[in-house]
C-alpha cells in the first residue's frame, strides 16, 4: 500500500522569459509515464493537474500582456544558437536583439551602431509575474500543508519563488539544493534582460533593492504584483547551489560576499560529485544536520549533451549520473520533502544544428525523441560526413564507437537491435 | 543504468532524463529503493 502522496503540480509559467516552450514541460512529463513510475516505486500520485494561468489572469484583469514582444520561440532559438554558437546567454541576446530593433526604428537608420547594454532596472511583466506566482505558492502550500511530497514542474525557474517560498512555510527551516547552470541570482537593478527567471534566487533571499541605486520598494516587498511574497523568507545561509558554470558579473559579486554555499562546475571538477553533493547537503541541512529539503532542479544544469531540449544551455554541465546521483543522494538523506524541475522543453530537445555541425561538415542527420542518450559532438568526432539514422526504439546508442574507424557510413540501427554495437560488427 | 525504467515511454531526451531526474529524488536507486514511507517530515504533522 502507497503510504505517502507525491502531489504533481503542473506549472506550465513561462511568464519569467521570452522564450516560451517550458510550458510544455508538465505535459511531456505525464505523457512520458511519470505517474506510473511514481506508483511503481510505491507513492500515491496525485496528479493536480496544470494551473490555468491563462485563465487566471483573464480572472483578476491581467489577461493582456499591454503589448509585449511574443516571440516565435523554436525559430528564436535556432537563430541564437546559429549566430552565437552559444557563446552568449539567450536572454541577453535577445534583449540586445530587441533594443537593437527599437534602437533602428526610432532612428529611421539601419546602420547605426548598438547602444550598450543598459540595465532595465525593473522586472518584464512584473504584475502578471507577481500574480502567476501567488497561484502556484496557494497550491504548493496547500498540497505541502496537506504532508504531501511537491513535485512542482514547470515552466521556467521563476516558479521557484511560488513553491520555496510556500515550502518554507510549511516546512520551517528547509534548506535548498539549486542545480542550475545559471545562480538565477539577478536583481532588477543587476539583470541585464529584466527577466525575472534570472532573479527568483535573489528574491528570495531578499536581495531586490539592496544594490546601489536600487528600487527599495522592491526591497520591502513592494514590487508590483508580489505584494503577498516574504522576500528573504530562504536565508542565504539554507541555500547551495550545484553546477553553476553560466554567472552575470554583478551576480557572481553578489554570490561571493553572501553566505550562499555556491558549488560551481569547477568544484565538481576539483572535489568530484560526491563530496560536493555531500558537502551541499551538509551545508543547508540546519544545524543539527536534519532540516527537510528541497530540490530545485533547473535541466540547463546538465550538460547540454545529455539534456538539449531547454531555452539557456550551456556547456560543461553536469553528467547524466552527476545529476541522478544528486537526486539519488537527496533522496537518501529521507529529508527530501519536495522538488522543482523546471526549464524542460520539449520542442527543442531534437535537432540541434549547431551541436550537429561543430566539426563543420555538412551531416544528415535524423535523432529520434526516444533515443535516451544522445551525444552529437561525440557523434562527428572523427571530422568526416556521416548520414545517421537512429531508431526510436534503440534504448542504447554511442555514436562515438559507431565512426571510431574514421570513415563515412550509412548506418541504419533497426529498431528491434536493444544494443548496437557497430564497431563489433565491422571487426 | 539507472535511470532507464520501463515506466517511461517515448519521450526526447530531455524530456526522458528529467522523468528519470524526478524517479530518482522519489527513491528510485539502482539496487534498493528509498520506500515512501522512510521519506521523514511527509504524511501530515
Amino acid at each position: 500500500m502507497p503510504t505517502r502522496t507525491c502531489a504533481f503540480v503542473g506549472a506550465p509559467f513561462c511568464e519569467g522569459q521570452n522564450l516560451e516552450g517550458a510550458d510544455l514541460g508538465p505535459s511531456a512529463l505525464r505523457e512520458a509515464g511519470i505517474g506510473r513510475g511514481a506508483q511503481k516505486l510505491g507513492w500515491n500520485f496525485e496528479d493536480l493537474g496544470d494551473l490555468n494561468f491563462a485563465a487566471h489572469f483573464e480572472s483578476v484583469g491581467l489577461g493582456d500582456k499591454n503589448g509585449e514582444p511574443h516571440f516565435d520561440k523554436l525559430a528564436l532559438y535556432r537563430e541564437w544558437l546559429a549566430e552565437t554558437g552559444m557563446h552568449t546567454n539567450f536572454s541577453t541576446w535577445v534583449a540586445d536583439k530587441n533594443r537593437e530593433a527599437l534602437v533602428n526604428l526610432a532612428t529611421d537608420d539601419a546602420l547605426a551602431p548598438a547602444p550598450k547594454r543598459k540595465k532595465t532596472q525593473g522586472v518584464v511583466n512584473a504584475e502578471r509575474m507577481g500574480s502567476g506566482l501567488r497561484l502556484i505558492h496557494e497550491v504548493v502550500l496547500k498540497a505541502a500543508k496537506a504532508g504531501h511530497f511537491v513535485l512542482t514542474v514547470g515552466g521556467d525557474h521563476s516558479i521557484a519563488s511560488g513553491s520555496i517560498s510556500a515550502l518554507c512555510e510549511a516546512h520551517p527551516g528547509l534548506g535548498v539544493v539549486w542545480i542550475d547552470a545559471h545562480a538565477d541570482a539577478n536583481t532588477p537593478g543587476t539583470s541585464p534582460s529584466g527577466h525575472y527567471h534570472g532573479m527568483p534566487a535573489a528574491h528570495l533571499m531578499g536581495w531586490f533593492g539592496r544594490e546601489k541605486g536600487g528600487d527599495e520598494d522592491a526591497a520591502a516587498g513592494g514590487l508590483r504584483g508580489f505584494e503577498w511574497f516574504t522576500p528573504g523568507c530562504l536565508p542565504e545561509g539554507q541555500l547551495a547551489y550545484i553546477g553553476l558554470r553560466d554567472i552575470d558579473p554583478e551576480e557572481g559579486e553578489a554570490l561571493t560576499r553572501s553566505g550562499v554555499h555556491a558549488f560551481t562546475m569547477r568544484d565538481v571538477d576539483k572535489y568530484g560529485i560526491a563530496k560536493v553533493c555531500e558537502m551541499a547537503v551538509a551545508a543547508v541541512s540546519g544545524p543539527d544536520g536534519k532540516a527537510p529539503l528541497h530540490l530545485s532542479l533547473d535541466i540547463d544544469g546538465v550538460d547540454p549533451n545529455f539534456a538539449p531540449g531547454t531555452g539557456t544551455c550551456a556547456r560543461g554541465g553536469l553528467t547524466y549520473r552527476e545529476v541522478h546521483y544528486i537526486c539519488e543522494e537527496c533522496a537518501l538523506s529521507r529529508r527530501l520533502v519536495s522538488m522543482d524541475l523546471v526549464e524542460v522543453s520539449p520542442s527543442s530537445s531534437v535537432n540541434s544544428p549547431l551541436r550537429l555541425h561543430a566539426d563543420g561538415l555538412p551531416h544528415q542527420v535524423e535523432v529520434s525523441p526516444s533515443s535516451s542518450v544522445y551525444s552529437p559532438l561525440r557523434l562527428h568526432a572523427d571530422g568526416l560526413p556521416h548520414l545517421v539514422e537512429v531508431s526510436p526504439s534503440s534504448s542504447v546508442y554511442s555514436p562515438l564507437r559507431l565512426h571510431a574507424d574514421g570513415l563515412p557510413h550509412l548506418v541504419e540501427v533497426s529498431p528491434s537491435s536493444s544494443v548496437y554495437s557497430p564497431l563489433r560488427l565491422r571487426l | 543504468m539507472h535511470g532507464d525504467d520501463d515506466s517511461i515511454g517515448k519521450a526526447s531526451p530531455t524530456v526522458r532524463l528529467a522523468a528519470e531526474l524526478a524517479l530518482s529524488a522519489l527513491g528510485k536507486q539502482i539496487i534498493a529503493n528509498v520506500p515512501p514511507s522512510e521519506y521523514k517530515y511527509l504524511g501530515g504533522r
